[in-house]
């Protein structure tokens, strides 16, 4: 039995996806760890940093909310945990060297997702366009259309801004208007 | 009216095509690897306020070596193809009733040699600091979980990019081979963990991973 060359293709392509799924959910599993570390820091405290009965308490609270996002995953997504763990701090400053790590982490991990979910929409992206060129050269207004349906499937501005940075002539990302109180 | 030079600039091939995309995905990888570079960086920082400080430089110094040491890792899956011959070339010979020679062919390299016992040294010291006692050993846990994250992100990637830049060096020669069967048979040797290893069989050669190569995992477990 032989394999052709849209075969091979189409098959690298499901076991890439399958590769890129693997690291999504292992990255997720990173949330665990950030919890396990928070456990380990509140049993640890006392003994080896000073921390004040008010910030265990806050890491308590903390522990508990990142519990909860790893075992109940429908209800808060990585981002509304991270906002929560911002609002945290900001209330309660002495806590800020050690929410500011776990926030970090937590924030890496939920890109991370999301780049390996959007690289795989992608390589589905570029196996559509390739089988629509065929063989005839693509024109300049082909590849920019190309690189218009890859930002389509991003969520991020740092991946369109790679798109842009190897196609030529797709637009700049629109600025964000500023908010005016007043 | 523009020239044939400006008209040649403004076409692109299916190859050209492909390697524009090519690299816009290995940026990305790219990018979602220094991701994962950082987790265990914030995970370190957070390990740093509980353990003590001996525990932590170990930690660190661990770090260093499993990860900073250039050599190591890119040599890692060539290491690991050759004491996969080493074991293939030991159970030929015991099949055959033959004598094992001590000096077999892999060790004749003094560069592997010296490669493989580097990454001996490296489990010897994982091990090492692993079976210290389960308090430690608890505290080390999250940060040496984070490590390999980033090593099997960085295996996985590794080998994403590299049968893509094949398949692509594949398709655009003159002529291109009318069976990939043999070239999908090469691409599956270089995979290095159960679960990938079993991916690229069940995906790509629709068959089950050969004995042997599916027991293979890039996750040791605590």
């Amino acid at each position: 039995m032989t394999m052709s060359q849209e075969q091979l293709t189409e098959r690298l392509r499901l076991f890439t996806a399958a590769s890129l799924k693997w690291c999504a959910i292992e990255s997720e599993q990173a949330t665990g760890r950030v919890s396990q570390t928070v456990g380990l820091l509140l049993d640890n405290a006392t003994r080896v940093t000073a921390i004040s009965q008010e910030s265990l308490k806050v890491l308590q609270g903390l522990r508990k909310a990142i519990e909860q996002q790893t075992f109940d995953k429908k209800k808060a997504p990585a981002a509304e945990l991270i906002k929560s763990l911002v609002t945290l701090t900001s209330e309660h400053e002495e806590t800020n060297s050690l929410i500011g790590p776990i926030i970090e982490s937590l924030q890496f991990q939920d890109r991370m997702r999301q780049n390996f979910d959007n690289m795989s929409r992608m390589l589905e992206v570029w196996a559509q366009q390739r089988q629509a060129f065929g063989a005839k050269p693509a024109s300049e207004e082909d590849l920019q259309n190309f690189g218009k349906a890859l930002m389509q499937v991003t969520t991020m501005a740092s991946e369109r801004e790679v798109v842009r940075r190897h196609i030529s002539g797709l637009e700049p990302e629109a600025a964000i208007a500023p908010v005016l109180l007043f | 009216m523009s020239s044939p030079a400006q008209k040649l600039r403004a076409t692109y091939t299916l190859e050209d095509f492909d390697q524009t995309f090519l690299s816009i995905f290995e940026q990305l990888g790219k990018e979602a690897l220094a991701g994962a570079v950082a987790c265990t960086s914030s995970t370190m920082a957070l390990s740093s306020n509980y353990l003590e400080r001996d525990a932590f430089d170990t930690l660190r110094q661990f770090y260093d070596m499993y990860f900073n040491q250039g050599t190591i890792q890119s040599k890692k899956d060539e290491v690991n193809a050759a004491v996969d011959d080493m074991v293939s070339y030991l159970q030929t010979q015991i099949a055959a009733g033959k004598e094992i020679s001590t000096d077999i062919e892999i060790d004749k390299n003094d560069e592997m040699k010296s490669q493989r016992l580097s990454l001996a040294g490296v489990q010897k010291q994982l091990e090492g600091l692993i079976t210290l006692d389960n308090g430690i050993r608890e505290q080390l846990i999250p940060a040496l979980a984070s490590m390999q994250f980033e090593d099997a992100v960085n295996q996985r990637l590794q080998h994403i990019f590299s049968v893509w830049n094949k398949v692509k060096e594949l398709v655009h020669q003159n002529p291109p081979p009318r069976d990939y069967t043999d070239a999908a048979r090469t691409m599956a040797a270089g995979m290095t963990s159960v679960e990938e290893t079993a991916a690229f069989y069940e995906h790509v050669l629709h068959e089950k991973a050969p004995e042997g190569q599916d027991q293979r995992s890039v996750f040791i477990e605590f």
